[in-house]
């Protein structure tokens, strides 16, 4: 049953107060209270949008606590967002304020950028038209489903069940302590872990990249962690290792969609005892769907990513009706509440409490409703463990001047791994590749950048679609 | 400053796109903290100092230790090239 899901201060102080920070010997975590105060004395007011491009941490954590109880709406952003994409995200959202650990040169209105609990800085952008939310809101920007300059508007209530219902999922309690080295900017470390620890009662361990074996076994036993969660990337590397996952890590939770029935079989035999759960989800659900809790699954199910958390449900969208795949609807009411950003979209469809995702991945479902997943939409690609939204890329490109047109295509490198190449059709033969990397760069994430990018003529433009690939 | 710490921060701007001048890059600035670097930036980072200094590192040494900043990355670099030195005159 779902409980009451509030964000109360005592709560979160209690939170911070057993918070441990990996890599940070010695460091205190900021005081709560002390953070709510400066950000209520620098002028933020309940609704107002706030950017937060910060690393994995506890400054970080209690900076979006303190936005939340202060009825302000965190937008969380990737500390590795270059300064041009930050400002197209503050005029898209109409949010003016940004709290980053280094403000970079650049238009601020009226007063310089000023200090944040000695571990950031606080700046407010000139020119943006600033738009105010509602006091518990908060967006969630995705890996490039919905375009790079847009996010999803959610409730922090809605989140926060959620959460709960995540951790029930797989078991978690007040008993663990929670490994979080996934980015928290994205929706699943901040929900199905940092939330979801929260909402238990249970002990957030926070780390940041570079991820390698010895140093997760490391922090696993230096810190008596008992859950984590990686990427299919990460455990393909672990795997590759040839170690076993080190004690006392008692539940591993993976994203399924993308990892193969092999890997799992070989997790579980060298891993007994291991409690592995393969997850799906999506940002707009809030973001978790579905689990399958592989370690009591026979080996056929391996492939699929279980059934929908309670309170959700799912239904395929099929062209005929004799397909057994279709697009999976997810109906849940932790959905956001509408996409925001330069376009925004109206919200979408409610029925009572419950909203309707159009997933736009393509599922099959098996006599006992576990769901399989097969593909994703062509304009999407998972590209170095990111979803990266091609059309957008193929925009952005197409704004460098000089550029006549841009075409991404998706294919596997020497690795076996998914990359794309972008393309570039160029007007003005000056422009080479360091050029227009360095362009892409000011705006695109280091995991939405193309692994090989192509300079033509733009006489050649379409040559690849009639040559093929 | 010593051109290995030199040719850090221009692998940081040039090939990083981190989007500070080099002479604004503190030795002690925290690569992930400070300059914002993500996992596949640590990954890039890594791959670029093997290439140019012609050095391996290994999983071992690719840790927050070595790749907090500028100066302990140094550091690394430092003992890998005087490692490689031993090897080549053992020989």
């Amino acid at each position: 049953m779902d409980t009451a899901c509030t964000l109360e201060s005592g709560v979160v102080r209690d939170f911070l107060r057993d918070l441990v920070q990996v890599d940070r010997p010695g460091t205190e975590p900021p005081l709560f209270d002390t953070v709510v105060e400066e950000i209520h004395q620098l002028g933020v007011e309940p609704g107002t949008p706030v950017m937060v491009a910060m690393p994995n941490g506890a400054p970080f954590v209690t900076v979006v606590f303190a936005l939340l109880v202060g009825g302000a709406v965190p937008v969380l952003l990737p500390p590795s967002a270059p300064p041009s994409r930050i400002e197209r995200m503050a005029r898209a959202l109409g949010a003016d304020a940004l709290i980053a650990p280094r403000v970079p040169p650049g238009p601020y209105a009226g007063v310089p950028p000023r200090d944040l609990g000695g571990f950031a800085r606080f700046a407010r952008l000139s020119d943006v038209d600033t738009i105010r939310y509602r006091p518990g809101e908060i967006i969630l920007l995705t890996s490039g489903t919905s375009g790079v300059f847009s996010g999803c508007l959610h409730r922090v209530d809605s989140l926060l069940r959620n959460a709960g219902r995540h951790a029930r999922s797989i078991g978690q309690s007040d008993a663990d302590s929670v490994l979080i080295s996934l980015p928290m900017h994205y929706s699943y470390a901040f929900v199905a872990q940092l939330l979801a620890t929260l909402v238990t009662g249970g002990r957030a361990v926070v780390a940041g990249p570079p991820f390698t074996p010895a140093h997760y076994h490391r922090t696993i036993q230096e810190h008596g962690v008992t859950v984590s969660s990686l990427t299919p990337t990460m455990v393909e590397s672990w795997l590759r290792a040839g170690e076993r996952l080190p004690a006392p890590l008692r539940r591993l939770t993976v994203g399924g969609d993308a990892f193969a029935a092999s890997s799992v079989a070989d997790l579980l035999k060298h891993n007994a005892g291991l409690e592995l759960y393969l997850t799906y989800g999506l940002t707009e659900a809030g973001p978790r769907v579905s689990t399958l809790a592989a370690h009591l699954e026979p080996p056929r199910r391996y492939t699929s990513v279980g059934l929908p958390l309670p309170g959700v449900q799912v239904r395929l969208r099929t062209a005929d009706a004799d397909d057994r795949a279709g697009e999976l609807i997810v109906e849940t009411d932790t959905g956001m509440l509408r996409r925001v950003g330069r376009r925004d979209e109206p919200g979408p469809p409610v029925s009572g409490t419950t909203t309707s995702i159009s997933t736009g991945d393509l599922f099959e479902r098996d006599d006992d409703g576990y769901l399989y997943f097969r593909s994703r939409r062509p304009s999407y690609v998972m590209s170095r463990g990111e979803k990266v939204s091609l059309k957008s890329v193929c925009a952005l490109a197409q704004t460098i001047p000089g550029v006549l047109g841009a075409e991404a295509w998706t294919h596997e490198n020497t690795a076996g791994d998914v990359v794309f190449t972008l393309d570039v059709y160029c007007a003005d033969p000056s422009i080479d590749e360091q050029e227009i990397r360095r362009r892409l760069a000011t705006v695109l994430l280091r995991s939405e950048q193309p692994a090989r990018l192509l300079i033509h003529p733009a006489t050649h433009l379409g040559w690849r679609k009639s040559a093929g690939k | 400053m010593t051109n290995i710490e030199s040719t850090i921060k221009h692998i940081l701007v040039d090939d990083l796109f981190i989007n500070v001048p080099p002479s604004e890059i503190g030795l002690d600035d925290n690569f992930r903290d400070i300059l914002g670097l993500d996992s596949l930036g640590f990954t890039e980072l890594r791959t670029q100092c093997e290439y140019v200094f012609g050095i391996t590192i290994s999983d071992e040494d690719f840790v927050p230790e070595h790749f907090s900043s500028v100066r302990t990355l140094t550091q690394l670099v430092s003992l890998r090239q005087a490692a490689l030195s031993g090897e080549a005159s053992a020989k």
